[in-house]
């Protein structure tokens, strides 16, 4: 075969074979569309991949939402244990607001007052039903002495009765051994406040034609100089004159509950201090504000 | 000698669960679960004493119980005392008639002997105070008579342990002792 001798169609098929791709880059150099060629292409290979993209994201979604659930479980396990916990600690600062606030004002009844106080806390209660005592964490040795008056600043709460070096045991208003000297504070009339056992209490040896009337308030009279003179005691909830004897027997309801207290004072001395009805009315306001506020946190 | 060291054993370690039972009673249990009636937890002890011992050192060591728990309460000694041995005395009366060995028939004395307890106060109080109970606590001492007799099982192994361990031996028989 001579040198210069050309298949022609081999040539063609060599300028083709370079040719065409060229002319394809060249074409798509110059125009951002597809071609036209490819659209088909292109439009199937698009539907195909949307046809996937959607079974994959519905595939994925499913998937996600299982894995999802199962952190959802876990996250919603945590929060609970997270909600107990803030809960609890809701609770003990509610506790501690409280128990701030009643130390507050007992605080304040101790600055404004005469008497020589000391703070207790109450630490125990009787072994029996039937009686109506509480343990306090003072003794002897913080100066606590039998028959010292016992008190909170709503009113009276009892007096010693036992005294241990570091403890002391406070017969409550409300126990039968009970005998607290006092005076209805309207009209001056003298009688002796004792327990029942219940939550309630009586005033006896009043003479029959003293006047008191239901409502009346009962005062400390003072006289012994170990309660205050003019303290609260309770209010007059009945008044039982029988048909003979010398004296009537008055129903009455403690100003406070003594078997729920937690903190009191002891009388070291009440250094003759009189209340007057106004204190009087304001000691008992911030007392019921008090106890208002806990009940409306319960 | 070695006898009176083990029954001294025996009522000092009565006397120490006693004491921490009731100043559980007294103080723990008013703290967590406020004025909910508790168990009365000295009443076990004595009928502990009162069916495990024989009649004359039963009264000594419910005596003994007695003073270690009365200075818990404004109760006066006296009758306090009282109240416990007629208590041993009504469960001895009552073991002669009607006994059987185990911790079933302890637990059930234990629970009558709450309300017996709170019934023979009652009718003291009427007798000999001059301001007698006018408040029945039927709550209390009905729900004292069952916690009570919930404590009575744990307490009757804890307690035959101690007898165990101080080499007292348990009547098994009813009146037992007094042959």
């Amino acid at each position: 075969m001579n040198f210069f001798t050309f298949d022609v169609r081999k040539i063609l098929f060599v300028i083709f074979a370079i040719g065409l791709p060229l002319l394809l880059v060249n074409l798509q150099r110059k125009s951002e569309d597809t071609l036209l060629v490819l659209k088909p292409f292109t439009l199937a290979s698009g539907l195909v991949q949307k046809a996937y993209s959607s079974f994959s994201a519905g595939v994925r979604g499913t998937t996600g939402l299982y894995l999802d659930l199962i952190d959802i479980k876990k996250e919603n396990r945590l929060l609970l244990n997270e909600n107990q916990e803030l809960r609890a600690q809701l609770g003990a600062l509610t506790e501690l607001r409280l128990e701030n606030e009643r130390l507050n004002s007992l605080l304040q009844f101790k600055q404004r007052s005469e008497m020589e106080l000391l703070a207790a806390r109450v630490i125990g209660k009787d072994l029996l039903p039937d009686h109506n005592t509480i343990t306090i964490n003072r003794g002897s040795a913080q100066g606590v002495n039998r028959h010292m008056a016992v008190i909170t600043v709503g009113g009276v709460v009892g007096y010693v009765f036992r005294v241990e070096t570091h403890t002391a045991r406070i017969l409550l208003l409300t126990d039968r051994y009970t005998a607290i000297d006092a005076i209805v504070q309207r009209s001056r009339a003298r009688g002796i406040v004792e327990g029942t056992g219940g939550d309630d209490g009586r005033m006896r040896y009043l003479r029959r034609d003293e006047d008191v009337i239901v409502g009346d308030l009962i005062v400390t009279s003072g006289l012994d100089n170990i309660f205050p003179k003019g303290f609260p005691v309770g209010t007059v909830i009945s008044v039982n004159k029988s048909r003979y004897g010398m004296t009537q027997e008055v129903g009455l309801r403690p100003v406070l509950n003594p078997s729920s207290l937690e903190e009191v004072f002891v009388v070291l001395n009440a250094n003759h201090e009189e209340f007057a009805a106004e204190e009087l009315a304001s000691h008992l306001k911030s007392t019921e504000a008090l106890e208002a506020t806990e009940v409306s946190d319960l | 000698m070695r006898e009176l060291g083990l029954i001294s054993t025996n009522y000092v370690l009565f006397v120490i669960i006693l004491v921490l039972l009731t100043s559980l009673q007294c103080s723990l249990w008013m703290q967590l679960l406020g004025s909910f009636p508790p168990p009365q937890t000295w009443i076990p002890f004595v009928v502990y004493a009162a069916l495990y011992r024989r009649p004359a050192e039963s009264l000594a060591l419910a005596a003994l119980l007695t003073l270690a728990a009365t200075s818990l309460s404004a109760i006066p000694l006296g009758l306090f005392l009282m109240l416990n041995l007629l208590l041993v005395g009504f469960i001895v009366l009552f073991k002669e008639r009607i006994y059987w060995p185990g911790s079933t028939y302890f637990v059930l004395v234990c629970g009558s002997s709450v309300i017996l307890f709170s019934l023979l106060h009652l009718s003291l109080s009427w007798m000999i105070e001059f301001n007698p109970i006018r408040h029945y606590h039927l709550f209390d001492w009905t729900l004292g008579s069952l916690l009570t007799m919930l404590i009575g099982f744990p307490l009757y192994r804890l307690l035959n342990w101690i007898d165990h361990l101080t080499q007292k031996e348990l009547p098994t028989e009813a009146g037992a002792q007094w042959l």
